[in-house]
């Protein structure tokens, strides 16, 4: 008790003299803030970007693509073969009998990029009759619904914060001439939001496009999946892969962003060592310039260990409120913004999973850096401290 | 000046673990600088190296250009000449393994292939051969003679597979044309091995013009006058392209500049502060350095010296650690396509000049309060 009371009022000794340290202070909060801010910065892409992909995925569908094919909108599926995986089983039914499926072609039109001018691309999904039954979160939030047969489309919310000529009442050049954007769509907030859409039919003639590209199921309850690979894979006719929704969006999403993870990681683990050896300097420089308080301190009976605490404790309060600086900073000025990474249109997320992650480094880097003055604040000789008065 | 320089080390030497913090924190700062700038360099030093006469031709839609447009652009004012290319693109085999060749017609003139007229021969012996850089090489594990199996899902053989099969015929030295490594095959054996359609349809064209100040007039003659045929065009010139790919996924030069800048303002923060404390710690010396007849601009390039002399030292065996870096980071990070930085003079220039900068800001107030210091109140000890 006594112990724990001593520790208390040296930390406490401790942080009410921070007032004359102010700049070595604020230079370590500084320097932890510039670090998490970084880290939470160059994150914000690739979760931002990771979460738009997933949320486009939903357990309750399946994707079916050509054999072969990694990505939606590679190779084919003949008209003959959509037919066929439409009367398989696994997949959900309405109350007509009629299979939940949505043959899909996606293709990429040119687009200019809002902020540079330069040339980029837009993806056009087509969408058959089945399709809003098939997609229930999507729906239309101005404008109207494109009409099946007339050559006009539909732009996802997102895509005309950066592409030009995209918007509603503008006209996007096709093959046979400009489709008006009759309206705007909102899916789950998710990468769809930024394609246009417009009617599989009319798409495919214009576009001289005879095959699918892919074709999107719901699944009938819990077995479905099982069931629509058995029908699928036994079936010599195709020659086309099954996969969960969910799955195959974790799947894509991982292609990029496991390595985007590492470079943010990699540049703040470099940021992290730069601000872990300035807080040691400057907590090394901190314990020297207290030499005589340490001493008179242990002279009237503190322990080291107490003495030790102080810096230590010093070290993690300075780096968590670089920390929370950094964080604060990052959530204003990335959380919600938007941004694009090719075609994806996608907001800029800084999440309470990365806060904590940026927490916890800044404590780390806190720790180690407040370690070694510790030490030599517990060690210091307290005759020469006090000669030194 | 050199008759200071005991003086300089002696105070560095002093405190000999705070220097070595210094010392090391800068040489962090600058290994993230030199790479970050490097990777920027990479990116800019790719745009200027461009040939500036090469015009590229797609399809504005998803479809294939035939054989028929590339003459009729062959006629056209200010074309010098054509190619016909095509990419074969898919995976190696780990389907997270993007892989590509570009496929070149050897008939033709390609400034920017860059490969001996020994090489362009060999396509002859071995039409399904490859060249690849040494980066790309790496990053798919292939050596020369291996076979190199490109899966293709969205270009069909003609025996109906989608399996494109090539034997590396050599790996190249890298060059700054093609900052993310290069991969080329023979557009005959593209052409001939594509089902009987598709055998009259290029996937580009790649025109050179005569005049490079035209060529964004002739790449939009050239769309001009597909525009209302059954395939319309676009083209661009290639040093186009190249900024819009740079600037398709993220800005990758703002993010790196970004990285860079905040490194070194957060070490400056760092030597700021160290100098000021141990020029507070000294004023006493600095007080007898003055009465023993030093000038005022003595003492503060004696402090200068002393700051300068870590920054300097700590850019240079950063820089060296981010060469070392650099070559290992195409391979570290293969999915991003990133370039391997390039440590041009003009960064280390701007390093060595951040170093000096460096110092210099660190010490601007400590060379304040020297200025106005109060000799006789110090040596009194009464400060």
């Amino acid at each position: 008790m006594i112990f724990l009371r001593s520790c208390l009022a040296v930390i406490w000794l401790n942080l009410v003299s921070l007032k004359q340290r102010l700049w070595p202070a604020l230079v370590v909060v500084v320097g932890v803030a510039c670090v998490v801010g970084v880290l939470l910065s160059m994150l914000s892409m690739t979760v931002g970007l990771r979460h738009a992909w997933q949320r486009a995925g939903s357990p309750d569908r399946a994707i079916i693509l050509p054999a072969g094919s990694q990505a939606e909108g590679d190779g084919s599926v003949s008209r003959s073969e959509a037919e066929i995986i439409n009367d398989a089983s696994g997949i959900a039914r309405d109350a007509k009998g009629r299979a939940i499926a949505d043959s899909e072609i996606l293709t990429s039109l040119d687009a200019r990029r809002r902020a540079t001018g330069g040339h980029g691309f837009i993806l056009l999904r087509s969408f058959g009759p089945m399709a809003l039954a098939v997609r229930p979160e999507f729906r239309i939030v101005a404008g109207r619904m494109y009409r099946s047969g007339k050559h006009e489309m539909v732009v996802g919310a997102e895509a005309p914060g950066q592409f030009l000529g995209v918007g509603l009442g503008e006209k996007v050049e096709m093959p046979d001439g400009p489709w008006p954007v009759v309206g705007v769509f909102r899916t789950n907030d998710d990468v769809v939001q930024s394609e246009l859409v417009a009617d599989s039919d009319t798409v495919m003639a214009v576009l001289r496009h005879p095959d699918y590209n892919s074709v999107i199921v719901r699944l009938a309850g819990p077995g479905g999946l099982a069931a629509l690979k058995r029908a699928i894979t036994t079936n010599p006719a195709l020659s086309v892969t099954v996969e969960r929704q969910s799955d195959y969006y974790n799947r894509r999403s991982a292609e990029f962003s496991d390595e985007n993870d590492a470079l943010a990681y990699g540049v703040s683990l470099l940021l992290g060592l730069g601000a872990l050896l300035a807080a040691v300097n400057i907590l090394y420089s901190a314990v020297a310039a207290r030499r005589r308080e340490i001493a008179a301190l242990r002279a009237l009976g503190f322990g080291a260990v107490p003495v030790a605490l102080a810096v230590a404790v010093e070290a993690l309060l300075l780096s968590l409120a670089g920390a929370v600086t950094g964080a604060t900073i990052a959530y204003c000025l990335f959380n919600g913004v938007q941004d694009v990474w090719y075609n994806n249109v996608f907001r800029l997320t800084v999440s309470p999973a990365m806060i904590a992650l940026g927490l916890g480094w800044a404590l780390l880097i806190g720790l180690l850096g407040g370690v070694l003055p510790a030490i030599h604040a517990a060690r210091l000789s307290i005759v020469g401290g006090l000669r030194a008065m | 000046m050199l008759k200071y320089l005991p003086l300089v080390l002696a105070a560095l030497a002093r405190r000999k673990l705070r220097t070595i913090l210094t010392l090391l924190s800068v040489t962090v700062a600058f290994i993230l600088f030199g790479v970050m700038m490097g990777t920027d360099a990479s990116f800019r030093r790719a745009e200027d190296v461009i040939n500036r006469k090469v015009v590229l031709v797609g399809a504005r839609f998803a479809d294939n250009l035939t054989d028929g447009m590339g003459r009729q652009i062959a006629t056209m004012p200010n074309v010098d000449a054509i190619s016909a290319g095509g990419t074969v693109f898919g995976y190696y085999r780990n389907p997270k393994t993007h892989a590509f060749a570009m496929m070149v017609d050897m008939a033709s003139s390609w400034p920017n292939v860059p490969l001996s007229p020994a090489q362009w021969a060999e396509w002859r012996v071995k039409p399904d051969g490859v060249f690849l850089s040494r980066l790309l090489a790496a990053q798919w594990g292939l050596k020369k003679g291996d076979i190199f199996t490109i899966v293709a899902s969205s270009i069909p053989r003609a025996d109906g597979t989608h399996a494109w099969h090539f034997e590396v015929l050599d790996v190249l030295d890298d060059t700054p044309y093609w900052p993310g490594g290069f991969s080329f095959g023979s557009y005959h054996y593209y052409k001939m091995s594509r089902p009987a359609g598709d055998q009259a349809k290029a996937g580009w064209f790649q025109a050179v013009v005569k005049d490079a100040a035209r060529a964004d007039d002739t790449a939009l003659a050239i769309d001009t006058r597909f525009s209302n045929s059954a395939i319309p065009t676009r083209s661009e010139p290639e040093l186009m392209t190249r900024s819009d790919a740079a600037t398709a996924a993220v800005n990758v030069a703002s993010v790196t500049r970004r990285v860079a800048l905040v490194g070194l303002f957060m070490i400056l923060l760092l030597t700021g502060h160290g100098m000021g404390q141990s020029v507070r710690e000294r004023l006493s010396e600095f007080a007898v350095l003055k009465t023993v007849g030093y000038s005022d601009a003595g003492v503060i390039a004696l402090v200068f010296a002393e700051a300068l002399a870590p920054a300097l030292l700590g850019a240079m065996i950063g820089l060296g650690a981010a060469a070392m870096l650099s070559a290992r980071i195409p391979a570290l990070l293969p999915g991003l396509y990133m370039p391997e930085p390039y440590l041009s003079p003009t960064v280390i220039d701007e390093a060595l000049a951040a170093a000096v900068l460096l110092a210099f800001l660190s010490v601007v107030l400590p060379a304040w309060k020297l200025k106005r210091l109060d000799v006789a109140a110090i040596l009194a000890g009464r400060s």
